[in-house]
């Protein structure tokens, strides 16, 4: 099999949702030389792009995506650990959870996969996160953007304290803060001092890429 | 504060009250009163005007019955209280409930259905279960609280059914039970029935006690933002069937609300097949991002049942005043000559945390422009 | 003609219980018999008629049985049917109508009661010219609906 090949495998396995594929791929991309990075690169995180698409025009929704990303992960498994140094988080590196006080983690999920795929290094701090929680694992990993969610008014209020304890703690300027949920907007993120908000999972990839730039700059 | 936190309303208006009646009779009776009600969805809204917090509003039926019918008539809203959770009658099922601050009550620690194989041991719970589980006794307790006393005029029992879906989902974990939608739908299949069954048999037992039983059921998670139409149909539609034929078979209805929460744009028209009763009210929440229109609901469904606008929650959350009485007066103009009658609502429950201006926005362009 | 109709002693309690007279039920057969205005489910044996009666309607579902027929059940309910809507859904039966054997599927009707219109679930087909309403939404669900009726009206 060829490099296009095999990648090209990867992809459409990916789109599939076929784990065994996927996973027979990730293999063969080893096996022929081809670069771990770019096998995930080029081969899973194209697919999850068509996915992406699907999703955004309606042929997709998120049982299908779930399946996807579940084959995604199976190639990315194999691949990872042969990863050189350094190149994973050459993407950027994001924290991401759910805001303290709620547990809605739908849309959280599908961004955390969104953004894998993308290449970025992912913390997933899962659901209902302590502020102070999400705040220091940001410090810790001197991460790029710290995304947060939530689906409900009444948490709203704690996104804003996670921006504060960025600031508190002397990171905001290269901390970056993306928001996501459904009671959310751009208006509501600049008023509390975030740097970007997502309408959905797809809209994370460009937000997030546009904001590691600033974050490094 | 001495007094028990239920006690601590004056009584309420005996003439407000009179007139919401009719108010909210009109719509069923065929007969436009004096002006379109306002039904904003109040919940733990009600709790925090009133100064208690969620938690207390959901741990205490007594209290959150109440603080809603207090709250309607501090706004002029309906005649009727109502005190609902989504997570009902899952503890039966296994499920442990956590009441937090911020939201209703969450199916919290591990999910009764671990693997595929604890599928198998799920048996629905009958109605004597229903009878003498948790979520029975703590609404009953409310529910003969409001019959009883001095709120017995906003008295209506409600078998709140929720989502099955999403009750569904829950007793699996929300990813893993989309997951199996397409790896284990079998297994999805069973989980849905002992849900659908439980469900119904609660209506029942609520129908056996007080001689009927509203059910207010929706497709949350069967909306067009997570499932195909064809699972939305296959995994919401038909079960919302099975489940309020079976209720109505024991007793329960005959009113039925069905909310069909957020997105509904490529799906809603897989809804026609509902059963319909004399009381049924259609509320639909958004079509994308937006309030579905009040106009295609009506054209919809306006002939089959009485129809419940929609202001966007984020609207009544962050929004104006203004601007709430701007959209209200649009979807009032749009709705308030509907066939079977024309409720003012918002998309889903009002936020706790809603300025309280913004209901008087909407009842406010309900008394300006929702007279008949 | 007359029909031959046996009537169980535990279904006669039902019908002395709904105050029905088994004259009345005999007749109703009699008519759907002669007119075939009925609906008839060759999976189960059934037969099902309904009728309007004065000011209310009258259903009957029965089965064969030797040269006559036996009777299942029989019930009453008042509100009075105004129309069929053009609503066919998928939910389909195993009933079909007798004079077309079109497949009787449910629908949505139009049911006045004390001059208040709404709409209900019943079976129907685009043929036949009355809903048919499930023994479970008449004695039950309409049942209450019509007692709330009254008390709504005098609200």
């Amino acid at each position: 099999m060829t490099r296009e090949e095999i990648l090209k495998g990867l992809a459409d396995a990916t789109v599939e949702g076929d784990s065994e594929k996927t996973a027979m791929f990730a293999h063969k991309a080893l096996d022929t030389g081809i670069d771990a990075y770019d096998a995930i690169m080029q081969g899973c995180a194209q697919g999850m792009k068509i996915v992406s698409d699907k999703y955004e025009c309606g042929d997709m929704f998120v049982p299908e995506i779930l399946l996807s990303a579940e084959a995604m992960y199976a190639a990315i498994d194999i691949l990872k650990p042969h990863i050189k140094a350094g190149k994973a988080s050459a993407t950027g590196t994001v924290v991401i959870g759910v805001v303290e006080g709620d547990i809605h983690d739908i849309g959280k999920n599908l961004v955390r996969i969104m953004l894998d795929a993308s290449g970025y290094q992912i913390v997933d701090m899962g659901r209902d996160v302590p502020i102070m929680d999400m705040a220091n694992k940001a410090k810790e990993i001197k991460a790029d953007i710290v995304a947060i969610s939530t689906l409900m008014t009444t948490t709203m209020p704690n996104m804003k304290k996670v921006v504060d304890q960025l600031v508190a703690l002397g990171i905001k300027r290269t901390t970056k803060v993306l928001i996501g949920g459904a009671p959310t907007s751009m208006e509501f993120a600049k008023s509390i001092g975030a740097d970007s908000w997502c309408k959905d999972a797809t809209a994370a990839i460009g937000e997030a890429g546009k904001l590691v730039v600033e974050a490094r700059r | 504060m001495s007094t028990l936190p239920e006690l601590s309303f004056p009584a309420i208006n005996a003439d407000w009250h009179a007139h919401a009646t009719k108010r909210f009779a009109g719509p069923f009776v065929g007969v436009n009163f004096d002006r379109v009600d306002v039904d904003p969805v109040i919940l733990p809204y009600a709790a925090i005007q009133s100064g208690f917090g969620l938690k207390e509003f959901y741990q205490n039926p007594r209290l959150g019955m109440a603080s809603v019918c207090w709250t309607n008539e501090m706004h002029d809203l309906l005649s009727v209280g109502h005190w609902f959770y989504s997570n009902v009658w899952m503890r039966e099922l296994g499920c442990t409930l956590k009441y937090t601050d911020t939201l209703p009550p969450i199916v919290d620690g591990a999910r009764p259905i671990q693997k595929p194989e604890d599928v198998d041991k799920l048996v629905p719970v009958d109605v004597s279960g229903i009878e003498k589980g948790p979520t029975f006794t703590e609404l009953t307790s409310g529910y003969d609280f409001m019959k009883n006393g001095p709120l017995a005029g906003f008295f209506v029992p409600i078998h709140w059914g929720f989502c099955p879906t999403a009750m569904s989902a829950e007793m699996v974990g929300v990813d893993k039970f989309m997951l199996w939608t397409i790896k284990q739908p079998k297994l999805c299949h069973k989980i849905m029935d002992t849900i659908v069954d439980t469900s119904a048999n609660a209506a029942i037992a609520i129908a056996k006690r007080y001689g009927f039983a509203m059910m207010v059921i929706g497709g949350v998670l069967a909306n067009s933002d997570l499932l195909s139409p064809a699972k939305v149909k296959e995994y919401g539609v038909d079960y919302h069937i099975k489940l309020v034929k079976k209720a109505f078979k024991g007793g329960a209805g005959p009113q039925l609300w069905y909310h069909l929460c957020g997105n509904h744009s490529r799906d809603l028209a897989l809804w026609k097949d509902l059963i319909m009763s004399p009381f049924t009210v259609m509320h639909v929440g958004y079509k994308g991002k937006e309030s579905y229109p009040i106009k295609e609901i009506k054209e919809m469904w306006g002939n089959r049942a009485t129809i419940m606008s929609n202001v966007d929650t984020k609207l009544m959350y962050r929004g104006h005043p203004k601007e709430v009485y701007e959209v209200s007066k649009q979807m009032i103009l749009d709705g308030k000559d509907s066939p079977r009658g024309f409720v003012h609502g918002c998309a889903c429950e009002v936020p706790a945390y809603t300025p309280s201006a913004n209901i008087y926005a909407m009842v406010k362009a309900a008394r300006e422009w929702g007279k008949y | 003609m007359t029909i031959n109709l046996v009537i169980k002693p535990e279904v006669a309690a039902v019908l002395k219980e709904r105050g029905i007279k088994e004259d009345e039920v005999k007749t109703l057969i009699d008519w759907a018999e002669t007119t075939k205005e009925k609906f008839v489910d060759s999976t189960k044996n059934l037969h099902w008629t309904t009728k309007a009666v004065g000011n209310a309607n009258l259903s009957a579902v029965y089965k064969p049985a030797g040269t006559g027929f036996e009777l299942v059940t029989a019930y009453g309910f008042k509100v009075m049917q105004k129309g069929i809507t053009d609503y066919i859904t998928e939910d389909t039966t195993d009933w079909v109508y007798a004079r077309t054997n079109e497949k009787v599927t449910r629908i949505t009707a139009d049911w006045e009661y004390i001059g208040v219109r709404r709409l209900a679930s019943a079976l129907g087909c685009k043929s036949c010219p009355t809903a048919y309403l499930e023994e479970y939404m008449a004695t039950k669900t309409i049942a209450i609906a019509q007692m709330l009726l009254e008390k709504k009206k005098g609200s």
